[in-house]
């Protein structure tokens, strides 16, 4: 195990900080006291329902929006130039120069943040090799599918080795197994000590990933820490019984203090209250079929994010 | 250093998305500047002296015919044809076979297409061989009889300032056509090249690494680059061809009229080349950018057509004059004024001056403008919010 690896599991202090940041446009409220941070080794799941002030406050970091309120700091000073181009950023907007080579506009991209060409080229062929892009090398960005120039648009905000990654819905529009492909790039990525933060709306991906979240709604962050801090803390729990056969669903009318949250073929979740009696559950449970698990569970992380975002 | 660094990088990646229309744009400029040139250097240079023919009766000396050649130099010339009789030689005259007979040494017949300048000359050349033979009766040396021939008469001419010569004409047109062209051509180039970073949001990946103004300054300036290299290599074939050219008369001024047309095109170029860029950075994409730029080009066209004006008004009209010092135009008016000898050394100290201050201050608030509208990818930014949210290019 190397050193990055251990400093990655460690818990660091905050880099980046964004710290209450307000942001109007026109009578839109984009943001309302937001804040967050980003330590180095941490992945931070950035959530929120639509237009609630992700990519806001992600542009924030760049300069692309100026807040009337707040700021955003690396090592608690202002952002430069210079200490921006130590960022990967993916926007929300993929942004590629359409019409240039995928290999040259990736070199172009790294020598911008800082690399000279024979380390840029350098980086580029690897990371080429780590999309499998390599034989697209020499292709016009226009002319890759979706998903490679989202690969190549990934690539982008690597090629220069950030400190921090900032990425907005990096999942949107991949396969599922170019999903698993940028899953473990984003995780070797914090093994080695980077921070990253990124959007998304794939809660069980996320709830799988990262160690934190953020949840923003209405432009300010109303519930953020450990994943499974957060969805012990909530005081509700849940009751998912797996069965071996098809089960008749209606002994749960009978049950006190359970309400069904979704019934699949061999699989039951309810929503149970507090005092409710588990040991009857039980029983009552092993009368409408075969049971092959019964576990008690804190909700999941879309629960979570449904009973924080109120809807 | 590091900024230098990126705005290099910057520079090095727009001059190679440029490559191509560059060189396809450059390539029909010069041909056609090529074409232009050498139908000029043709069609002006061409036959231009008049031949007469000339009738002679009865051996005529010929000092007369020597006489009436020089006198004709070097509009015009005259072929000879004999005659052995006067009835014969009228009948040329009168059905235009000849325009103009000389008879003996003491008389001359003119015709229906005798010109005042043939007559003109055959009569002094036939006075001319009288004076010579009086002269030598009287005993003078043939040294002598010149000097009453040509007597020492200093003559110059006063040129009426406002008529220059055509080919003073022809480089002021030139002139005014070119910056038109060049400033239009590459202002679009820079404004499109600003919206399309915009519409396909590399721009906000950009802005990460290179600050806006460095951004917008790697444009100016390598687009600016690719401009003057045009300019050059134009004014350099167009002055290659003329002086290659006997035939065509350049005038001594034509160099220094290229290093002005050169100076005026980076003055105006840094000017509307930021201009452009502001323009480009409120519009989100190329349908917004036409309905920015286009007001634009506009501007440059007034010029033009007050350029145009000048040339083939042939009259330095106080329009002109003050036209000429406004920054707007003055690109595409002083250096056809200058051409045309109009401008003064003053007008052109002051113009010079006022240029320059107004680049420096476009460049200052359209960089602040460019700062304010890149980053707004959603939607059209109007010029007065753009200023307002932009910052200063020191910050
Ligand atoms: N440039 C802008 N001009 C006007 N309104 C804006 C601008 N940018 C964002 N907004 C508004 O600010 C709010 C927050 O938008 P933002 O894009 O940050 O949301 P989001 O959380 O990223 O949403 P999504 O999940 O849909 O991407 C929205 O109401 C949006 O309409
Ligand atoms: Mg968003």
């Amino acid at each position: 195990m190397t050193l990055a690896i251990i400093r990655g599991m460690c818990h660091h202090e905050p880099v980046l900080r964004l710290d209450g940041l307000s942001k109007r446009f026109g009578d839109v409220i984009a943001l309302a006291d937001c804040s967050l941070s980003v330590a180095p080794g941490q992945m931070l799941g950035f959530l929120g329902p639509n237009g609630a002030g992700k990519t806001t406050a992600m542009r924030t970091i760049f300069g692309l929006v100026r807040p009337d309120r707040g700021r955003v700091t690396w090592e608690d000073s202002e952002l430069t130039t210079s200490v921006r181009r130590r960022i990967g950023y993916m926007p929300e907007e993929r942004g590629l120069y359409p019409k240039m080579r995928v290999r040259k506009q990736l070199v172009y991209f790294g020598r911008l943040h800082g690399l000279d060409l024979p380390s840029a080229e350098q980086a580029v062929d690897r990371w080429l090799e780590v999309f499998d892009l390599t034989d697209r090398a020499n292709a016009k960005v226009v002319e890759l599918s979706h998903g490679n120039q989202q690969r190549v648009q990934l690539a982008a905000s690597l090629v220069h080795d950030p400190m921090l990654l900032v990425l907005d819905e990096p999942f949107a529009g991949l396969d599922p197994i170019a999903v698993v492909t940028m899953a473990r790039i984003l995780r070797e990525q914090a093994e080695r000590g980077i921070a990253v933060l990124f959007s998304s709306h794939q809660l069980d991906l996320v709830e799988d990933l990262c160690d934190d979240v953020a949840i923003i709604n209405a432009g300010q962050v109303i519930l953020s820490g450990r994943v499974a801090q957060l969805r012990s803390a909530s005081p509700k729990r849940y009751l998912e019984i797996a069965t071996s056969g098809p089960v008749d669903p209606s002994w749960i009318d009978q049950l006190p203090g359970a309400s069904l949250v979704e019934s699949r073929d061999d699989r039951i979740r309810l929503l149970v209250d507090e005092d409710a009696n588990l040991e009857m559950m039980a029983s009552a449970a092993t009368q409408a079929g075969e049971i092959s698990s019964f576990t008690l569970e804190p909700p999941r992380l879309s629960e979570v994010f449904t009973s924080a975002v109120g809807r | 250093m590091r900024e230098r660094t990126t705005i290099v990088l910057a520079m090095g990646r727009e001059l190679n998305a440029w490559k191509k229309p560059f060189l396809i744009s450059s390539a029909v400029v010069l041909a056609v500047v090529a074409i232009g040139m050498t139908a000029l250097v043709l069609s002006s240079g061409g036959d231009q002296t008049v031949t007469y023919q000339l009738g002679l009766v009865d051996d005529p000396p010929a000092a007369v015919e020597r006489d009436i050649q020089e006198l004709l130099h070097p509009d015009g010339r005259v072929m000879t044809e004999r005659f052995p009789s006067l009835t014969e030689a009228e009948a040329a005259l009168a059905n235009r076979e000849v325009d103009a007979l000389v008879v003996g040494d003491d008389e001359v017949v003119w015709g229906p297409s005798t010109s005042n300048g043939l007559a003109n000359a055959v009569w002094l050349a036939v006075s001319n061989q009288q004076v010579r033979d009086t002269a030598a009766g009287l005993g003078l040396t043939a040294e002598e009889a010149n000097r009453l021939i040509h007597p020492e008469i200093e003559s110059r001419a006063v040129e009426s300032p406002e008529a220059g010569s055509v080919a003073d004409e022809v480089l002021a047109a030139i002139s005014v056509i070119l910056m038109f062209m060049a400033i239009l051509a590459y202002g679009q180039w820079i404004g499109y090249a600003v919206v399309e970073e915009k519409a396909n949001r590399v721009v906000e990946l950009l802005l990460g690494a290179i600050k806006p103004h460095h951004l917008m300054l790697a444009k100016v300036l390598s687009i600016g680059l690719l401009g003057l290299v045009q300019i050059v290599a134009i004014g350099t074939l167009a002055l290659t061809i003329g002086l290659a050219s006997d035939r065509l008369e350049i005038p001594a001024a034509s160099a220094s009229i290229v290093v002005w047309v050169i100076v005026w095109f980076l003055l105006g170029y840094a000017f509307y080349g930021s201009l452009y860029a502001a323009g480009g950075s409120l519009a989100s994409n190329n349908q917004e950018a036409g309905s920015v730029i286009g007001p634009m080009s506009i501007l440059v066209g007034i010029g033009y057509v007050l350029g145009l004006i000048t040339i083939s008004g042939g009259v330095d009209t106080l329009l002109i004059r003050v036209t000429s010092f406004i920054p707007f135009w003055a690109p595409m008016l002083m250096p056809g004024r200058i051409a045309r000898g109009w401008a003064e050394n003053w007008e052109i100290a002051v113009a010079l001056g006022v240029m320059i201050v107004a680049g420096l201050t476009m460049i200052r608030l359209a960089g602040r403008i460019y700062v304010g509208g890149v980053a707004r990818a959603t939607s059209k930014v109007g010029w007065r919010e753009a200023f307002r949210t932009g910052t200063d290019l020191t910050e």
